[in-house]
């Protein structure tokens, strides 16, 4: 799946696909990094939810959406509020101590696979290695998870 | 003989210092030359060229420290200087500085510079963090496969600069040019090129490769000299190339562990930046500074006042001559003093500043507070440059070269004389102790808030009157945390503190002497010289209610902020920071116009040396005189308002 940037979940990873961006922007940008092919990966959001912090190359490089949105990106992991019915791993999970302690009483851990047996309304419904559960929307969107 | 033969000779050859912003390349700088640059955990602290003198055995070689630039396609002020001193000035040897921990990206800025020219020298920095993290580099491998020498440092333990040294002052013969192959098509293009340079003789002191793949890349300098451009761009084939071909080198030479889990940077950075409590730590934080300026300073400045005091009386007991008397004890000691008195605060700033910078949290502040500088069309960069001027408005200004945005960085320029730098301080110290007493520490946060809602309101009004609102962007590298190690803290302290310092024994020490003379003569007090100024000018002053004294005071305080504090002192007789005297001024004045007077003081026109400063970076006249009239005009508008106000109250 290809999207900008801007788009990708706290935590989230994917590959540089392209950068549409003025010459001198996308030259500083290749300087520090930014080419195809590239791992990147989200690392923060800003209080305002703007700027955000991006990992590449091992370095934390700070930028805003009116550049982020023009950088393409493949990534093969989606929130699970986005996943359709299927196998997936589970990479990252963006919350407190409370909530990942909750997850894990369901089976739902970092590394481990689950099934999504529903998405439908404003439950997804989760079976991990035979515990079945089910999320609100807004709790799936905070767990990120990668395609078999 | 032999041996200044051999000296003259090496002085001729220059070693430029080239990296990454941050990598630590002042700090070798200061290594080489055992120089004491300010160095600080953030990139864009170095913005100027600054030369020293590295002296190894017999030789004697200029070195010389430039700003950081992650590539040669400069986009910033202080990356310009960088480029043009490496591409015009062709020095000796290029020493380029990379960082242990993240040589990938450094070799990207190296490989440009082998594109450009032979005599490099790669020195690989940061490798006691380096091995901490877990990698291991081989630079024998490193040197085999790039060509050129290689020395791994690390300007915090000293490691291998001995070595960069014996290194450098070998390598100013060599001359080797190193060469890579980019793909068919390229190296076509780079033929061709190179095939319409070689006929241009105004061309001939440059390398014909490079200025081809500049071209390629759309350089717009090279554009410019060359008259050539293409209307194809193979920039990001080219960059590829180059990443492409570190990947190469770095797999035989770098041997690294997988990261596991968080580190300590991460860590930290999860709550400092964190989307509740980051805004929370950085007020938190600013308030502490503000604290710890106030606090621990008070009891060092009374001491400084009391001995200061002794020496006055000391003097005045054996000075027999009324006139000298005067001289020594109100003019010199009195004036000089009154400002020496806040050598602490000062320092104390500085001091916390300093740990600010050195910890890396200032990037980080930045990129949290980034959102609301967007709503002035600014950014969390210029908010650095901002944050500076708590310090000196000058050092302030200096650093916005690193704002890639022009407008944003004119529009920065202009509003950070309204940032309340140290040398305001006295000021407030001094009023706000006389009048306020218990409560001075509340009008003094007051007077640092409005500093901050001024200029915020001036960012908005002079980015709708000049530039119709344009956005700036933010692409800032966020540097790792380092443990703040105390010797760097002591130089940054130092370095700055040692301004205020030098202010007080020239300026400050001039101005006190013209003003005791212009307070004496001809007849003290009312028939003086000064009084004729304050009074000439009374009649404006009218409305804010101020006296000549305080008004000859201001006029003075524009060479320097701190000079109305030794104006007022030679004129009101003894002040002091624990506000025991002063009593002259507080039969003439009531308090609102005294916290009237401190808004006009925090306000008024740039001192100086900030007008100097803006002068100089935006070089234009147009905005020193923007900025003297329109600070005057915010001065008088907003010190009516709190007179006004400050009297119903
Ligand atoms: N651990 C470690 N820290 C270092 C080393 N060299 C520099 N530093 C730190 O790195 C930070 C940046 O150092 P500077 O010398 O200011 O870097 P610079 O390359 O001149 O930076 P700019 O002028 O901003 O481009 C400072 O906090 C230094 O203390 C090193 O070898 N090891
Ligand atoms: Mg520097």
């Amino acid at each position: 799946m290809v999207v900008p940037l801007s788009r990708m979940c706290e935590g989230e990873m994917g590959k540089i696909r392209k950068l549409e961006l003025p010459p001198l922007t996308r030259e500083r940008l290749c300087g520090l990094g930014f080419v195809s092919g590239e791992e990147i990966q989200l690392v923060k959001v800003a209080p305002f939810g703007d700027p955000k912090v991006f990992r590449i190359k091992g370095t934390d490089i700070t930028l805003r959406e009116d550049i982020s949105m023009w950088i393409l990106v493949e990534t093969s992991s989606v929130p699970l509020s986005y996943a359709t019915n299927g196998e997936y791993f589970v990479s990252i999970i963006n919350g407190g101590m409370g909530f990942r302690e909750r997850l894990r009483m369901v089976g739902i851990e970092v590394g481990k696979k689950i099934t999504v047996t529903g998405n439908i309304g404003k439950r997804i419904e989760i079976n991990a290695n035979g515990i079945l559960s089910a999320l609100s929307r807004g709790q799936a969107m905070r767990i990120i998870v990668r395609e078999r | 003989m032999e041996n200044h033969r051999d000296e003259i000779e090496s002085r001729k050859s220059t070693i430029a210092l080239l990296g990454n912003p941050n990598v630590g390349k002042t700090s070798i700088f200061n290594a080489l030359t055992g120089s004491r640059q300010v160095v600080a955990n953030w990139p864009g602290v170095t913005v100027e060229k600054r030369a020293g003198v590295m002296k190894h055995h017999s030789h004697t070689v200029d070195v010389v420290d430039l700003p950081g630039t992650y590539t040669l396609g400069a986009t910033s002020l202080d990356e310009k200087i960088a480029r043009d001193f490496l591409v015009n000035e062709k020095p000796g040897v290029a020493m380029v500085i990379g960082d242990a921990v993240n040589l990938e990206r450094s070799l990207y800025l190296l490989l440009q510079v082998l594109e450009l020219r032979g005599d490099v020298v790669l020195a690989v920095n940061s490798v006691d963090e380096a091995r901490k993290a877990g990698f291991e580099i081989d630079k024998n491998e490193l040197s085999k496969q790039l060509g050129i020498p290689v020395v791994l440092t690390s300007a915090v333990t000293g490691e291998g600069i001995e070595e960069l040294k014996n290194t450098l002052v070998k390598s100013t013969k060599s001359s080797s040019h190193v060469h890579y192959l980019f793909s068919d098509e390229v190296e076509a293009h780079l033929r061709d090129l190179s095939e319409r340079i070689r006929g241009n003789p105004s061309l001939a002191g440059f390398d014909e490769r490079w200025l081809s793949i500049k071209l390629l890349e759309r350089d717009y300098e090279v554009q410019k000299i060359t008259g050539i451009t293409l209307d194809y761009d193979f920039s990001v084939e080219i960059a590829e190339t180059r990443y492409k071909y570190i990947k190469r080198i770095l797999s035989t030479s770098v041997k690294g562990k997988e990261k596991i889990g968080w580190n300590f940077s991460e860590a930290i950075d999860h709550v400092m930046t964190h989307r509740f409590l980051g805004i929370l730590i950085f007020l938190a934080v600013m308030y502490i500074i503000f604290q710890l300026t106030f606090t621990i300073s008070g009891p060092l400045s009374i001491m400084i006042e009391e001995l200061l005091g002794g020496l006055g009386r000391a003097f005045g007991g054996f000075i027999g001559v009324d006139w000298l008397r005067s001289l020594v004890v109100e003019g010199i000691i009195g004036g000089v003093g009154a400002v020496l008195v806040f050598v602490p605060n000062i320092f104390i700033l500085f001091l916390a500043l300093g740990i600010l910078e050195e910890t890396g949290y200032l990037p980080r502040a930045a990129f949290v507070i980034d959102r609301p500088m967007y709503a002035m069309k600014l950014s969390g960069r210029s908010f650095i440059s901002m944050l500076l001027g708590f310090g000196c408005n000058v050092s302030s200004i200096m650093s916005t070269r690193s704002i890639s945005e022009p407008k944003e960085r004119i529009v920065t320029i202009l509003v950070s004389p309204f940032i309340s730098c140290s040398a305001r301080l006295p000021v407030y110290v001094l009023i706000a102790g006389t009048f306020f007493g218990s409560r001075a520490g509340v009008v003094i946060f007051f007077l640092y808030v409005l500093s901050i809602v001024i200029t915020v309101l001036s960012a908005l009004l002079i980015n709708k009157l000049f530039f119709k609102g344009e956005p700036s962007t933010l692409i800032m590298e966020l540097p790792r945390y380092r443990k703040p190690r105390l010797s760097s803290i002591i130089l940054y302290t130092w370095n700055k503190g040692r301004h205020f310092l030098e202010k007080a024994g020239t300026i400050i020490l001039g101005a006190s002497v013209v003003i005791w003379f212009l307070s004496y003569f001809p007849s003290e007090g009312a028939g003086s010289f000064a009084a004729i100024i304050g009074k000439s000018l009374e009649p404006l002053f009218i409305p804010l209610g101020y006296t000549w004294e305080m008004i000859t005071s201001l006029v003075f305080g524009i060479a320097a902020k701190e000079v109305i504090v030794s104006s007022l002192t030679t004129f009101f007789g003894n002040l002091s920071v624990s506000g025991s005297s002063l009593g002259a001024i507080r039969t003439l004045i009531t308090p609102e116009v005294a916290l009237s007077f401190l808004v006009f003081v925090l306000l008024y026109v740039p001192c100086m040396p900030t007008l100097a400063v803006i002068k100089n970076e935006t070089g234009s006249y147009k905005y020193v005189l923007f900025s003297v009239f329109y600070s005057l005009a915010v001065a008088y508008i907003v010190a009516l308002i709190v007179r006004i106000v400050g009297g119903l109250l």
